[in-house]
């Protein structure tokens, strides 16, 4: 800073303190002479010394990680035991049939466990399933909407995490050919203390008959990594922490090349509050997550599993600047939320939002299945939410006019958001595993609505809605809902009463007519 | 793994404390070579300069972040940072007190030395001893935000005081500098 500029600086400073012009200006003149006293310069070879004295403390170990991991193991042991022994003393007959863990650490029959699902058309499909008991992911594919399934892929999950399941997959097609697979597993530290989560991106340009893999920045970290491409050689991946310390620290890397040459991009970010979400569908997942419609227009969501959204943020120019938003739409402020109306400070007004259901659609398609439910944009940008007021979350009650769900969709231009009616469901919001909203997308007016039981949809942007008969209650546990027309749907998710050889939460239905009947689909078994 | 992209050069201050955190010693030299120069010197004026005493508390600065279990994930590094350096400096000072007083900063002016050399250690002694007779919370916030030039909000995460608190003691500081040197600066 140039002796000019410090001098006005300061001067600002003091008048701010309170000190009238005249006098700031002298003080600050004054304070120069405070440059007469230099301070030594660092000797050659002093970084060298002071790196040789810390060493032995950093042999020792790092105490942090240390501590983390010890407190890591101590409580998930106390966790399983306490767990473990509850449910034995409860059900003792469950004792020889005790054979996984979901992360929502509910004992299951099976190890056979649904994670994503996606369907191009009214046929071809795929769906994600992991096997807790062996730590195998399959990812199959069917060409006769799930008649007949393929295993198109089979890679690792779980790992030293068995808990894992199938966390952290994503899976992502960008049109019939085209598509990616993000999967993940736990293994403890050999060099490094701690958790560490690796993962492995798929990529197959042949609509899944082969995959290979796609080389990522870093395929070790205690986290789940984000990943969006928008065709087969350009992509992006968020690398963050995700832990339970409260807070949460990224890394963004793009490549040009699928993933031959990866480019950090001067930014990191952090995100306050971060917590692991409990609004997990089929998982539960750290929600940070990208997803990039063009080379350049991409937006980064995280959520905060306490007090809901904690950031938002914009990019147009390929993620070398990114724009953030804290604002929650007006009428939507969460109760005890001591950040409730934080401001945007640039031009595009985003808005706060549960990411768990975002879709959108279009001719020229690209849709992300992330961690949860999944997101969906198209390439104009359309951009589809359901705003929802979180009364169990702080378990205080919301009026009832601000109760329900609500859609907002964005569009980029001008960036302004449009509220349609409130959705007819008048049904309160719920955490946890009862189930949220998801939402389908077909087209600009056309969005199908599925949450609480109920199936809905709109033509008309959301003026008007006609419910459908939904094969499912209010405790089905919604992963997704697809719809190709108004006659062909798929509706996926889980029941804890479910039978069968899935774990609950593990069913894919469909529709021939509109939703009148509904056929569970036979899911691949191995 | 694509070493170049996580070697610490280009990471910011915050995912090296994450990688250090997560038990990535690597992550340590990045952050020593950032901050071993501005500590050095906020710590040399902190501790009425002198500059053996800086050194080992830039080395206690140092062990503490190793050692440290304050640091929460994502939490900006630099003002945490001054704030270790700031009570290990405050430490020493508390310990100095309970020892005999001895002129440990002052450099001796020989006789050889020209007269602007010369002129210029006593105005520096003179800064020195003017800081010295500050109050330390003055003293702090004075050397933060003239010498490491951070701003008044930095210094408070720094201090973890309020603004307000900043201000008023930056107030104090100056007008007392003001009093102090402002004739001299003026004549």
């Amino acid at each position: 800073m140039s002796e000019l500029a410090k001098s006005s600086s300061l001067t600002t400073d003091l008048m701010e303190a309170g000190m009238n012009r005249d006098a700031a200006m002298a003080a600050a003149q004054a304070m120069f002479s405070l440059d007469s006293w230099p301070a030594p310069k660092l000797e050659p070879g002093s970084t060298s010394r002071l790196m040789a004295s810390l060493k032995p403390a950093i042999r020792r170990g790092l105490p942090v990680a240390r501590r983390r991991l010890v407190r890591a193991c101590a409580l998930g042991g106390i966790a399983a035991v306490l767990i473990l022994a509850t449910t034995l003393a409860a059900s003792p007959k469950l004792r020889s049939t005790v054979t996984g863990w979901l992360s929502s650490g509910t004992t299951v029959r099976s190890p056979l466990v649904l994670g994503s699902v996606d369907f191009l058309n009214s046929k071809l499909g795929f769906v994600v399933v992991g096997n807790t008991r062996t730590h195998q992911g399959y990812l199959y594919k069917t060409p006769d909407a799930g008649r007949r399934w393929h295993l198109s892929l089979r890679f690792r999950t779980g790992g030293d995490l068995p808990n894992l399941g199938l966390l952290g997959t994503s899976l992502t097609f960008l049109n019939g050919q085209v598509g990616f697979l993000y999967t993940a597993y736990g293994s403890w530290g050999t060099d490094k203390p701690g958790v560490h989560i690796h993962g492995v991106l798929h990529r197959t340009v042949n609509g899944g008959r082969s995959w290979s893999r796609v080389k990522l920045p870093t395929e070790q970290w205690q986290a789940f990594a984000s990943v969006s491409f928008v065709n087969r050689r350009q992509g992006w991946v968020l690398i963050s922490s995700g832990t339970t310390m409260g807070q949460a620290v990224g890394a963004l890397f793009r490549t040009e090349n699928g993933g031959h040459l990866w480019t950090k991009i001067a930014w990191d970010y952090y995100t306050p509050n971060m917590t692991q979400s409990s609004r997990g569908g089929l998982g539960g997942s750290f929600n940070q997550r990208i997803h990039f419609i063009s080379s350049r227009d991409g937006w980064l969501f995280s959520e905060d599993a306490v007090v809901g959204p904690s950031a938002d943020s914009l990019t147009a120019d390929g993620g070398d600047k990114w724009q953030g938003c804290r604002e929650f739409p007006r009428g939507f402020e969460r109760p005890g939320s001591p950040e409730s109306r934080l401001k945007c400070s640039g031009p595009v007004p985003l808005r706060r939002f549960y990411t768990e259901a975002l879709r959108s659609s279009g001719s020229d398609q690209v849709f992300v299945t992330q961690l949860d439910s999944g997101d969906f944009f198209n390439g104009r940008g359309l951009l589809p939410v359901v705003d929802v007021v979180p009364r169990s979350i702080h378990n205080v009650p919301v009026p009832p006019t601000q109760g329900g769900y609500f859609m907002y969709h964005l569009d980029r231009s001008p960036y302004s958001w449009v509220r349609p009616t409130p959705l007819p469901l008048g049904m309160p919001y719920e955490n946890g595993y009862s189930g949220g909203p998801v939402v389908d997308v077909q087209s600009p007016r056309d969005w199908f609505f599925a949450g609480h039981g109920r199936i809905v949809y709109t033509l008309s942007a959301g003026t008007s809605w006609i419910r459908l008969p939904s094969p499912v209650s209010n405790s089905f546990t919604l992963g997704g809902v697809k719809f190709f027309g108004a006659k062909t749907g798929f509706i996926w998710g889980g029941s804890l009463n479910q039978k069968g050889p899935y774990s609950p939460r593990s069913v894919l239905d469909r529709t021939d007519d509109g939703g009148r009947t509904w056929t569970t689909v036979k899911l691949p078994v191995r | 793994m694509k070493e170049s992209a996580v070697d610490g050069d280009d990471e910011s201050d915050e995912v090296l404390m994450f990688r250090l955190t997560n038990g990535d010693a690597g992550a340590l030299r990045p952050l020593v070579d950032r901050y071993q120069a501005p500590l050095q010197t906020y710590l040399y004026r902190m501790l009425n300069g002198d500059f053996g005493a800086a050194e080992d508390s830039v080395q206690e600065t140092f062990l503490r972040l190793i050692r440290q279990k304050s640091y929460r994930e994502g939490q900006p590094v630099r003002p945490w940072l001054y704030r270790i350096a700031t009570n290990v400096a405050v430490d020493w000072l508390r310990r100095r007190r309970l020892l005999p007083l001895h002129d440990v900063g002052q450099r001796e002016v020989t006789e050889r030395e020209p007269a602007a050399v010369a002129e210029r250690s006593d105005q520096a002694a003179s800064v020195r001893m003017m800081l010295q007779g500050l109050p330390e919370e003055s003293r702090t916030v004075l050397i933060l935000r003239f010498y490491q030039e951070m701003s008044l909000q930095e210094i408070a995460e720094t201090l973890d005081i309020p603004l307000g608190t900043v201000k008023s003691r930056l107030f104090a500081a100056a007008r007392r500098v003001r009093e102090e040197m402002g004739e001299e600066v003026r004549t």
